[in-house]
């Protein structure tokens, strides 16, 4: 009875909803990476700002959650872009210990900021509700919440754009180009911090999307985004550092194999599962799947 | 208003020379001699009684926390206006202090935590707590220490050992909470009572749990089924799932339990994470609640925002309980619980919650005990609260007395169910207590 | 950027006479006060300049661990069940228990030799989450799962309050100590040598002859022990207690900000960045109390990398040098 097909796909649907959010992460921090060659740990708190805000915004301001993702987006995308000036940039050319030093304070400041701001009003759990939390497709084999099916829609629709961002613009052009050689990038007289501070902006934006549809999916608090910015930190690794489709692939599978991990052995599997993973691809092939050098 | 609120709920750094004459004050500084031990706060002569709240103050669970502090303060201005705690050894009637340890919300915290209200703040006894585990973690240290510990946490580990069996090396633990065994059981005894008659009329009670894994999440399962073997009840346990702390999407665990067609669910967790399953296992996985009975959830659940944030997928949903948010039964012996409500609301403007409520109690059993005790000796103190005996507080306690009964130190609860229903003009959910008997102002009921 | 190994070595005191002010300064403070608070956090210190010294050494070797708590989780369970399932005395098992983190770091060196930089870091990691689950699911009936263990104390029962404090504190001190001497001597000896060419350039050291393969993994098994010693010295002296809560981010995280602090691949600097960050942070918690003592730590720390990106300890041997006291150090 539990190898129900119309169970399986359930858990393959609840995979890759979860993995949609990973993919999200994991694709802004692989452009930031690819770009500046930074690791920027404090993604999950990126992320979590953006679920604030879209929450703020709807909450106090009664704005609709499907259109307050977009204020949010641009808002935590004004704030990456704040953080590329303010913080890494001063720190380029230095140790690369100091940028991950710097990405973790900027963990424990918006951590404790938002802490601060809101579990006062809001207790332990905030949750984005939208009107459609009761709307449901019948799919046959399963029912399928408007919610979820937005989710993916959105997510695929921002990949999309960000795609035709990537490969049809000249601006992609550059930052592809500078991704691939920062050197011959500057000599070809590409701005080069133009292209960083965007590149954050936008890995920002992605993360704040990704934290807006996590908070509209399940509860959380300033401290939820740390577990899933680590698994995407693992994604993009597994993925291949630098590549986008290693991310988006990387997301998927990350997202569908814990699902079925928790479903199969239980929930105590389910972070394991993802680093188990990661292991095993490593150890086979150190430079991850996609390996996307110049 | 926040921001007063939360300054007066700080300890103050020196408590030295607050409403004392200045002979006191210039006993206590001429005792402190050290320029160091004047820093950290020197012990001086004639001193307050000095509780030490150890609860989350950051963290996850903060939210929390700041109930207890706050519940916790109000009992102090309770007593300290009604004249305050005479210490006989003393002659005199002392006030009371109280010093917060934060436990952050994790274990290593409530390490850090309890060493600063043992060895920094000097206190005679330590209380509350949310946390099963963070208490844990601090009893070593208590036991070190032989300190005075009235946790509320619901863990029988508290008390016993591993099996379950009273454990004298931890003779200076009482514990003011119902226990996860007790829980447990009643769950059971209610499902079989009320539920079984209504889902399962002729056949096997099918259950499914799905519970945190952790001290907390386990004790309210083994009470469950070392209650069913117990009484022999005509209970199937078809799934034992289990989520981490602080993981809040529990649909491929849903997805699962939907599929083994049990009759009733007991999801397990705190207040959130139970909203969050109800929600998920409703809306998301398509669990009916007319054919899956949803519940009981678990007593730290009930909290104004537990009715606020569940919303109308709540209906028919149970809750058991030890405090009501908004059902108060009926009898004198609950009066109590009424006026402390009412002051808690007119004071911070919210309701309270469970936790608030234990820590509030043991405020007042520790002031007994002192007096009791005659002392500030934590070896006095401890020994008083072994012979303890006082009417009820706020929380129902069998046969209306507060007593640690002495094998287990352990207070004998009186728990009740509550069901759930949608009320249209406050637009939010509702209690009826329902179980047992001498309590329920009604049955349960199937949800059509 | 870095200087090289060769320069580094020459322009370091005398480990010996660093120990000797140490020990004579925390003698010092003990003459002076016994109160116990201060004891508490200052052996508190001692115990994770160990740890932090552990962390340091294996990034010395040019290996960014993202996972210590593993090490640090591992040897306090390891010496925590020794003393109490084979009745070792906790003085013994404190020692053998990290032989356990030992062995498992050399294994992941060993797996985990070809990856580098952000790679290791993340697998490193990634056992941190593994290991965590293999305590808790796996050995549940040996750890006690989620519960975790209570630790037998290192002291003999019996003593006073104070008595095992002022305990706690020197032997916290002794092994801090001697752990800095050891370090010391090791990065100076030829394998600490080795480290440091593999830590600028691995191509260059593997050309020059460096069996890169066999220290990387060795630095990682050295780690381990450290960590773990730490680990169980927590176990039996402070916390009295382990849980699965151990092998968390957090404590992945410290021993690489007290080292940033303190000033990278020296063995003063970890001491001395545990130090001046904790007594921060107790005054801050004290002052501030909750939220906003973290984010001030934080800010604390943010300002010593931006203008001492190496860290506090240079600062400090520029102090002296400037005093006139140790003429050895010049820039």
């Amino acid at each position: 009875m539990i190898l129900d097909p119309g169970v399986l796909l359930q858990v393959l649907i609840w995979g890759l909803v979860i993995g949609s959010v990973y993919m999200l992460l994991a694709t802004g921090l692989t452009l930031i990476f690819g770009v500046m060659k930074v690791i920027n740990f404090a993604h999950g708190e990126l992320m979590m700002t953006g679920a604030f805000l879209t929450f703020l915004l709807w909450h106090a301001l009664g704005l609709h959650p499907y259109l307050g993702v977009f204020v949010s987006m641009a808002g935590v995308g004004l704030l990456g872009i704040a953080v590329e000036r303010l913080g890494f940039r001063p720190l380029r050319g230095t140790a690369k210990i100091n940028e991950i030093f710097l990405s973790i304070a900027l963990i424990l400041i918006l951590q404790n900021a938002l802490a601060r701001a809101f579990i006062p009003y809001f207790r332990e759990y905030a949750q984005i509700r939208t009107p459609y939390a009761h709307r449901v497709f019948d799919l046959g084999l399963l029912n399928l919440r408007y919610d979820f099916a937005i989710l993916l829609g959105l997510t695929w629709a921002v990949m999309l754009g960000l795609y035709l961002l990537l490969f049809r613009t000249e601006f992609g052009r550059e930052m592809r180009g500078t991704s691939q050689n920062r050197l011959a990038a500057a000599l070809m007289g590409i701005d080069v911090g133009r292209i960083d501070t965007a590149s954050f902006g936008i890995g920002a934006g992605l993360a704040a999307l990704a934290g807006s549809l996590y908070g509209i999916i399940n509860p959380f608090s300033p401290y939820s985004g740390t577990l899933p910015a680590i698994k995407a930190f693992a994604v993009i690794i597994l993925g291949g550092l630098g590549s986008i489709r290693g991310a988006v692939l990387g997301g998927l599978l990350y997202g569908v194999v814990e699902g079925f991990a928790t479903f199969f052995l239980g929930g105590a599997w389910r972070d394991a599962t993802a680093f188990i993973l990661l292991l095993l691809v490593l150890l086979v092939r150190p430079e991850g799947i996609f390996r996307e050098r110049a | 208003m926040k921001n007063r609120l939360l300054d007066s709920d700080r300890p103050t750094p020196n408590p030295r020379g607050q409403g004392r004459g200045a002979g006191a004050r210039a006993l206590g500084l001429a005792m402190a001699g050290l320029a160091a031990a004047l820093l950290l706060g020197a012990e001086a002569e004639a001193r307050n009684v000095r509780l030490g709240l150890l609860t989350s103050a950051t963290g996850p669970a903060a939210a929390t926390g700041e109930d207890q502090k706050r519940a916790v303060s109000l009992a102090r201005e309770e007593i300290n206006a009604g004249g305050c705690v005479f210490v006989k050894d003393r002659n005199a009637k002392v006030q009371l202090d109280l010093f917060i340890g934060d436990d952050q919300t994790s274990r290593e915290g409530a390490v850090s935590g309890v060493t600063k209200l043992i060895v920094e703040d000097k206190v005679d006894l330590v209380f509350g707590g949310l946390g099963s585990a963070f208490g844990m973690a601090a009893l070593p240290l208590i036991r070190e220490h032989v300190v005075p510990y009235i946790p509320t946490p619901s863990t029988p580990l508290f008390t016993r050992t591993p099996e379950m069996g009273p454990d004298p090396s931890k003779a200076m633990v009482f514990h003011y909470q119902a226990t996860g065994l007790m829980y447990g059981a009643a769950i059971a005894d209610f499902l079989v009572g009320e539920v079984k008659s209504v889902m399962a009329p002729d056949k096997t009670l099918r259950v499914a749990w799905l519970y945190q894994d952790s001290p907390f999440g386990a004790e309210f399962f083994r009470g469950f089924s070392d209650r069913l073997k117990e009484a022999n009840h005509p209970v199937e346990v078809v799934a034992t799932e289990r989520f981490k702390v602080g993981e809040t999407d529990y649909r491929p665990q849903l997805t699962k339990i939907k599929a083994l067609a049990p009759h009733a669910l007991v999801p397990m967790g705190f207040r959130g994470e139970t909203v969050a399953m109800l929600q998920q296992a409703v809306l998301d996985v398509g669990l009916d609640p007319k054919r899956i009975h949803l519940g009981p959830v678990c007593a730290c659940a009930d909290d104004p925002l537990y009715y606020k944030d569940l919303g109308k997928i709540g209906q028919s949903t149970t809750i058991m309980s030890l405090y009501s948010t908004y059902a108060i039964p009926k009898g004198p012996a609950f009066a109590r619980w009424a006026r402390f409500r009412d002051a808690y609301q007119k004071k911070f403007g919210v309701l309270p919650g469970l936790l608030g409520v234990s820590a509030y109690d043991a405020v007042y059993i520790a002031a007994r005990a002192v007096e009791l005790a005659g002392s500030l000796d934590r070896a006095k103190i401890i020994e008083a609260l072994g012979k303890l005996q006082m009417e009820q507080l706020v929380l129902p306690v069998r046969g209306g007395k507060v007593r640690f009964d002495p094998k287990h130190r352990e207070v004998e609860f009186f728990l009740f169910a509550q069901q759930m229903f949608w009320d249209e003009k406050l637009g939010e959910l509702r209690p009826v207590i329902i179980w047992p008997a001498e309590l329920g102002e009604a049955r349960y009921r199937h949800p059509s | 950027m870095a200087p090289t190994a060769a320069s580094r070595a020459r322009r370091t005191p005398p480990s010996l006479g660093i120990a000797l002010g140490m020990v004579a300064g925390a003698a010092l403070l003990l003459a002076v006060t016994r109160e116990l608070f201060l004891l508490q956090v200052l052996t508190f210190v001692f115990i994770f300049a160990i740890y932090a010294q552990s962390w340091n050494l294996v990034a010395h070797s040019g290996q960014f661990s993202l996972g210590h708590a593993t090490f640090l989780g591992l040897g306090g369970y390891a010496s925590i069940l020794l003393a109490r399932n084979l009745g070792l005395p906790p003085a013994v098992s404190l020692f053998v228990g990290p032989l356990l983190p030992a062995l498992v770091g050399l294994g992941i060196g060993r797996l985990c030799v070809r990856l580098r930089e952000w790679y290791l870091g993340m697998v490193t990691f990634g056992f941190t989450a593994i290991t965590q689950l293999l305590v808790v699911e796996q050995f549940g009936w040996l750890t006690n799962r989620w519960d975790g263990l209570e630790a037998p104390r290192l002291l003999p029962a019996g003593l006073s309050v104070e008595g095992a404090a002022v305990g706690n504190y020197l032997i916290g001190l002794g092994l801090m100590v001697a752990t800095y001497l050891a370090v010391a001597s090791l990065m100076r000896s030829r394998t600490g040598l080795a480290f440091a060419t593999i830590h600028d350039n691995e191509l260059v050291a593997g050309v020059s002859g460096v069996d890169v393969r066999r220290y990387r993994i060795l630095a990682m098994g050295a780690g381990g022990y450290l960590a773990g010693l730490a680990g169980a010295l927590n176990g039996h002296t402070l916390t009295r207690h382990i849980s699965p809560g151990v092998f968390g981010i957090e404590d992945s995280i410290w021993p690489l900000l007290y080292s940033i602090a303190g000033g990278l691949r020296t063995p003063e600097g970890p001491i001395l960045g545990t130090l001046v960050v904790r007594l921060f942070w107790e005054l801050m918690l004290r002052r501030l109390g909750g939220f906003e003592s973290l984010i001030t730590i934080v800010l604390m720390l943010a300002v010593i990398v931006r203008f001492f990106p190496q860290g506090l300890y240079p600062l400090v041997l520029r102090g002296v040098a400037a005093v006139g006291a140790r003429p050895a150090v010049r820039r």
